[in-house]
């Protein structure tokens, strides 16, 4: 009898006994410090434990800091330049592996998609010495092509200290966004290629009208996972330009956080300022999806 | 990968088939669900076709059309054939040219991939005079090449502890967040319990936040828990994974139910159904999850960074970070490379292992979006 109970008790508890770890620690490192930080933001702090309320002193003081706006310029920037370049290199790359004349496929995809496996902090200590003015491999294999480029000063020119950034970044996904696009093509019907080519379909005009609709929840998905983790570039740019960069040029929004909260310890501001950064992923989010007809058809 | 997905149909189809993937498709369920129950839909019911979708329909009407209808119908057909052959008739050299750009395209591309990395493997064995003389390898003088590199790493820094660190920390937290997300994901997709909708949907609204608007209230989180400067506010914190969590749910809702109910009469306990029913059926899912996991905490820096302040405590990345700010550092770059390659092989490794289950349980997971 009381096994019989035992037994339903089991059945009956198992879903909640199951997701019980993981609600404990969503509750206690999730759900706790979402609404510490909305309450944190409203203070001036000098490390955890002095602190001082400033109602929304925080938010009236980025909103008006020529800083907050240069790391607010800078990470738009690479977001547009990094997301535009990243989404279409990712699927020309897996257009062309997914045609049925490659050969070695699996070697041709392990070769674009490894970059990936070498963690922000590595590539960024790559960079710095295949970088380096004069000496490095790149300003060589530059300087051979045209000779005043041998001399670029790579890392401490403003404009030039971006490019390295935004190089370094797409050598390291845009072969993890090819591998996203190439699970899609591969679900594309073949007959309807079929079909577009005995109605004298080129190869253009197939990729516009039957590839591109074919693909289009993950090219959608594809831009806005690339917006939201461009506006949270910090590795990069701290670990290659050690900082914020020359004349800040590559001071973004999550250094900004990061110097605010923990390198001058008001951890009220560095909350602050995430919340803006929720605001403005929000905000983009929201707009990239209503521009993409998201939802309306097929009922999704 | 293709050969994974027809044993995944295959499965199907055994557990009451056509009924599961009908019943999927009506409820306008994932892109993964969708794109399987097209396909059993075509093995089931078009023997018929060989021709593609634009004869089928006009031979079944047929008996009904009139004559006219018929010769046009045969009319299109030739016309069909006519088009075929045209564009199978492209000159076998023509394509052999195509064919040989394509790869020519593929392998430039390729190489501008891989060239960093055979680069820092002959940075690790050149000596601090060679280093930027020869961009890959001293050819005239290959005696010249050293482990000198390695030996100076292993002596001047803690190095070997932060690759036991990073191994440790690494495993031990992607052991946690597998085993918490594949059984919280089989509670959601095969449980019917109270305030299931509303857990996913607060959720759901957490995974599109961006991390770091907790960094400062869950480093005063850990500074009360005094967990500053200790490994517990390395793993703990982080074995959650909402995203995990949606992961295996999403591969989860590929058991059949069926199969636990079956398991319940042979007097499984609900335990042993996730461990001995449901984590087998998902095994892609776990390779691919475990890379994913491990890719992640291997790699992650910044709330280590803030965290970690014992130089003996530190992982790789914060490390080797440490090292570029030392001023020795700014000449022996063949050191700091080493340190970075040895840092970058065991990702690679693992890859190599668990490379076929990581490609098709990404692209299930890149199909839902």
């Amino acid at each position: 009898m009381t096994r019989q109970r035992l037994w339903t008790f089991q059945h009956r508890a198992a879903p909640y006994l199951f997701v019980a770890p993981f609600l404990i620690l969503f509750c206690v490192f999730m759900l706790y410090p979402l609404g510490r930080s909305v309450t944190l933001s409203l203070y001036r702090s000098a490390g955890p434990r002095a602190q001082e309320y400033i109602g929304l002193g925080h938010y009236a003081f980025f909103l008006s800091d020529a800083r907050f706006w240069t790391a607010v310029t800078n990470t738009v920037m690479y977001t547009v330049a990094f997301v535009g370049l990243q989404v279409p290199a990712s699927l020309a790359l897996a257009v062309l592996l997914n045609s049925q004349r490659v050969r070695l496929r699996n070697v041709f995809r392990f070769a674009f998609f490894a970059p990936h496996l070498v963690g922000n902090v590595f590539v960024g200590v790559i960079f710095i010495v295949l970088l380096a003015q004069r000496h490095g491999l790149i300003p060589k294999a530059l300087g051979a092509i045209y000779s005043p480029w041998l001399e670029i000063n790579w890392l401490n020119d403003p404009t030039w200290a971006r490019i390295a950034i935004l190089m370094a970044a797409l050598w390291l996904s845009v072969g993890w966004g090819m591998i996203y696009f190439l699970a899609a093509l591969q679900t594309v019907d073949r007959e309807l290629y079929e079909a577009a080519e005995v109605d004298g379909a080129g190869r253009w005009s197939q990729f516009w009208h039957v590839t591109l609709p074919g693909i289009r929840p993950v090219f959608i998905f594809m831009v806005l996972i690339g917006t939201i983790g461009a506006f949270q570039l910090f590795e990069l740019p701290y670990i290659i330009l050690g900082g914020p960069g020359p004349a800040e040029s590559a001071l973004t929004i999550v250094m900004f956080l990061f110097q605010q909260g923990f390198e001058m310890g008001d951890i009220g501001a560095a909350s602050a300022i995430g919340w803006l950064l929720v605001f403005m992923i929000l905000v983009i989010s929201l707009l990239q999806l209503k521009l993409s007809g998201f939802g309306k058809e097929e009922g999704r | 990968m293709s050969g994974e997905r027809h044993e995944g149909t295959e499965a199907r189809r055994q557990g009451g088939g056509s009924d599961e993937a009908t019943k999927r498709r009506s409820d306008g369920g994932s892109g993964f669900g969708v794109q399987e129950g097209r396909t059993t839909e075509q093995r089931t019911n078009d023997p018929t076709t060989d021709n593609g979708p634009l004869t089928t329909d006009p031979t079944r009407s047929v008996p009904r059309c009139g004559t006219y209808a018929r010769t046009q119908i045969s009319n299109h057909e030739s016309e069909i054939e006519n088009r075929k052959s045209k564009i199978e008739t492209t000159h076998p050299w023509l394509s052999a040219m195509g064919s040989i750009s394509l790869h020519t395209v593929l392998l430039v591309i390729a190489a501008f991939s891989l060239v960093p990395f055979i680069w820092l493997i002959c940075a690790t064995v050149k000596d601090q005079a060679d280093f930027f003389t020869y961009p890959f390898l001293p050819w005239g003088h290959l005696g010249r090449l050293t482990l000198d590199n390695y030996r100076r790493l292993f002596a001047q820094e803690p190095f070997f502890g932060w690759l036991v660190n990073s191994l440790f920390l690494t495993s031990a937290h992607t052991v946690v967040v597998v085993t918490l997300s594949s059984l919280g994901g089989f509670a959601l997709a095969k449980y019917q319990f109270r305030f299931r909708k509303t857990l996913q949907i607060i959720m759901l609204a957490t995974m599109l936040l961006p991390s770091q608007v907790l960094l400062a209230s869950s480093y005063e989180l850990m500074y009360r828990f005094g967990w500053l400067d200790s490994y517990l506010a390395l793993l703990i914190p982080g074995a959650v994974s909402v995203f995990g969590m949606f992961l295996f749910r999403q591969a989860m809702q590929a058991v059949p139910d069926e199969l636990l109910q079956a398991g319940r009469v042979d007097g499984c306990s609900e335990l042993r159904l996730w461990w001995e029913v449901a984590l087998p059926i998902v095994r892609p899912m776990i390779g691919a999850y475990t890379l994913l996991s491990f890719m992640g905490t291997w790699n992650s820096f910044l709330w280590p960074q803030i965290i970690l302040q014992n130089p003996a405590k530190y992982t790789l990345p914060i490390g080797l970070a440490n090292m570029l700010g030392l001023p020795q550092y700014q000449t022996q770059y063949g050191v700091l490379m080493a340190g970075t390659l040895l840092s970058v092989v065991p990702v690679i490794v693992l890859f190599f292992i668990l490379q076929r289950d990581f490609i098709s349980g990404l692209s299930s997971g890149a199909l839902k979006g």
